[in-house]
């Protein structure tokens, strides 16, 4: 019995080595990746925040859509003689009530009679889900390492349930008047084994999404003769072969009508025309399913609107409606705001329990006596400085038209210097959580400056409402914190030198 | 804040579904605090289990599966949350330094050996195994596809969970070697015959 106890204890100690491990090489960009998709799950709010006096509706006038259609076309031909690849149409409906026309390079929103009003600018929003889904990157070396993050989350899941003993023991609880590491202990635990469901839903969703390109290129070498598109035609609607042969524009009001006879409870939310305006062109339209994961069915349809064949996203063989369903299970797009708001706590707790993570290694060194005080700081400056030069990236894109892409990562960079260089964790820390709750404030004031009433209205309310509660929550945590250090000075607590206090 | 998503959700089951879940996390949280029998555990569990149910049936079959651990995970979270020392929680912990221990160290080639091990020849035999048995399997491409990403993402962590854990690094290695071995065989075996 004891020899048994022994050996699981050293099972134990050897799993939770190698999560420790594993964990320490992953934190920061996995931290950056957690924190950006926690903000992105919002990011069809944030595309309206970023462009609030655009008007919204759900209903349009019979014949807008071709207008619209042909107006995008006629914009983009005097723009470049070459015919786009696509014309997509974004119909509106109550989850995102904006009717957008995209052709090449030209992009537009529509009003309910089909005129082309303002041209659409999502920069800041494109920003941020580059950011979660590549990094920043160039496209698939960026959706790659993002994917082996997911692989690296989905190991350090499994592992750090096999590297706790006591799951079901400490299940709820959360010694708050432990030390220091039993306190991070306990909320990376609490946090890590509740959240592990939706974790590893993530994870496992995020590592099929980035990896898809790579594995479907190492597919189509092995099986396909390196033709990728043979390899996943199984999986979309085939693209047409381009003819270059002029012809009038597809009639999309008549593909929209057979689609919605076709289901009518289903909610066509989208058009795509490929080689629009050539005799090779094929319309292809997207609509919601109701009560479903998938992302929508496809239909494909010919120039006068008969259809031709669906994709079976939600009626297909089993892989097609497992693959399809991945995004909506991944993006947290599936029941409206509340399930948004619960992607986006669980969110916040996964970041929690990366940065307690990252936090306890950093607490054991320096109890052991191999304190790295540099790296902790360097932490506190990745952990508090990524929201803060996020933050940072949408004020200097509304102020000043800065690169958000620019602004965050010099910003981040420059914060991990600062963290390094400055003299103490929990000036540090605090510092850097009063500047986030500024540059919130500047931000919220900067929205309303720019956009007057409509930065209340219904297009921004929910993002500027979410921001005034993370001000509240982060001065809370501040307030605290402020009160530690007003009550160690009181004592002359060396707090730099001796020891530090936990601010994780 | 109307949405698109919820219009089909039937509020009665949606209740149900809530009332369940939530009962059922209560008991196990009771049981947690009480250092309650086996039995009472295993009616938590299975009220958990059960509540799956009405949430398919609130939300439908795949999206109900989907929001039940989001919802479990919140009235878990709240439990914990309501159940903490707050007092204890705002003041201040001081982290002090401990007196150096010689601690074990290990080398750097076998570190990097270890990572060698977890990332590039695991994915390499994971990819291998996970390509032969595609190869071999008589499912439609989008199933043997979608199958093998599955696969893929699930096998490559496992090893690496294997591969950074074990003290003896030969063991994972020969079972990484053995898998890519087995899974080229059925790849020559398929695409070369």
């Amino acid at each position: 019995m004891a020899r048994g106890n022994g050996a699981r204890s050293a099972f134990v100690r050897l799993a939770l080595n190698g999560h420790s491990g594993l964990g320490l090489a992953l934190s920061a960009l996995l931290y950056i990746v957690v924190f950006s998709g926690s903000v992105a799950v919002f990011y069809p709010e944030f595309e309206r925040w970023e462009q609030p006096a655009v008007p919204e509706f759900t209903e349009w006038q019979p014949g807008a859509i071709s207008r619209a259609a042909d107006a995008i076309m006629a914009l983009e031909a005097k723009r470049t003689d070459e015919p786009p690849d696509h014309l997509f149409i974004a119909l509106p409906y109550t989850d995102m009530p904006r009717f957008v026309v995209h052709a090449g390079e030209s992009g537009a929103f529509v009003d309910p009679v089909g005129r082309l009003g303002a041209p659409v600018n999502h920069e800041w929003t494109h920003f941020l889900t580059d950011l979660h889904l590549r990094l920043s990157l160039p496209s698939v070396w960026g959706l790659t390492l993002v994917g082996i993050l997911g692989v690296g989350l989905v190991a350090l899941v499994i592992g750090g349930i096999l590297a706790h003993p006591n799951l079901l023991k400490d299940a709820f609880s959360l010694r708050w008047s432990g030390s220091a590491r039993l306190r991070l202990a306990d909320v990376h635990n609490r946090l890590g084994v509740w959240s592990s469901p939706f974790a590893l839903a993530l994870a496992i969703t995020g590592a099929v999404i980035g990896l898809s390109q790579v594995l479907g290129f190492v597919v189509a070498t092995l099986f396909f003769e390196g033709n990728t598109e043979a390899a996943t035609e199984s999986l979309f609607l085939s693209d047409p072969k381009p003819t270059g042969e002029a012809a009038p524009l597809a009639n999309v009001s008549a593909a929209l009508e057979t689609v919605r006879s076709l289901s009518p409870e289903m909610q066509p939310n989208m058009i795509i025309v490929h080689e629009p305006g050539t005799t090779a062109q094929r319309v292809e339209v997207g609509a919601l399913v109701p009560g479903r994961l998938v992302w929508s069915e496809f239909y494909a349809l010919d120039a006068e609107g008969r259809l031709l064949e669906s994709a079976g996203w939600s009626d297909g063989e089993p892989g097609v409606q497992v693959y399809a369903s991945m995004f909506r299970l991944h993006f947290g797009h599936f029941g409206g705001l509340s399930v948004q708001l619960l992607y986006l706590l669980l969110g916040a707790g996964l970041c929690t329990c990366v940065a307690a993570g990252g936090s306890i290694w950093l607490v054991r060194r320096r109890q052991r006596g191999m304190p790295y005080p540099r790296l902790e700081r360097a932490w506190v400056g990745i952990v508090w400085g990524a929201p803060l030069v996020l933050i940072l990236s949408a004020i200097g894109w509304f102020g000043w038209a800065w690169q958000p892409l620019y602004t965050f990562w010099i910003g981040l960079f420059l914060s991990v210097v600062i963290a390094v260089a400055s003299g103490d964790r929990v000036y540090l820390a605090v510092g850097l959580k009063l500047l986030l709750v500024m540059a919130i404030l500047v931000l919220l004031f900067l929205h309303v400056a720019l956009f007057g009433l409509d930065a209340v209205g219904p297009a921004a309310r929910l993002i500027n409402g979410l921001l005034v509660v993370s001000v509240l929550l982060v001065s809370l945590r501040v307030w605290v914190e402020l009160r530690w250090i007003i009550r160690d000075a009181s004592k002359t607590l060396p707090l730099g030198s001796r020891g530090q206090a936990a601010d994780s | 804040m109307n949405s698109w998503f919820v219009a089909s959700i039937s509020p009665v089951a949606l209740l149900l579904a809530g009332l369940l879940s939530t009962a059922g996390m209560v008991l196990l949280y009771r049981c947690w605090r009480r250092k309650n029998g086996p039995v009472w555990l295993w009616i938590a569990w299975g009220i958990i289990v059960v509540s799956i149910w009405p949430w398919q049936r609130a939300l439908g079959f795949d999206r109900g599966i989907a929001v039940a651990p989001l919802w479990l995970a919140l009235v878990a979270f709240l439990l914990i949350v309501g159940g903490a020392n707050w007092r204890a929680a705002l003041r201040p912990v001081v982290i002090h330094t401990g007196r150096a221990r010689p601690a074990e160290q290990i080398p750097w080639g076998r570190r990097s050996l270890r990572w060698l091990l977890a990332g590039p020849l695991c994915l390499l035999a994971t990819t291998g195994l996970v390509m032969g048995w595609f190869a071999q399997s008589q499912w439609s491409d989008a199933n043997r596809l979608v199958g093998a990403a599955l696969f893929l993402v699930i096998l490559w962590p496992l090893a690496i969970v294997w591969s950074s854990a074990d003290p003896r690094l030969w063991r994972p290695f020969l079972a990484s070697v053995t898998a890519l071995i087995l899974g080229g065989c059925a790849l020559v075996y398929r695409v070369g015959g």
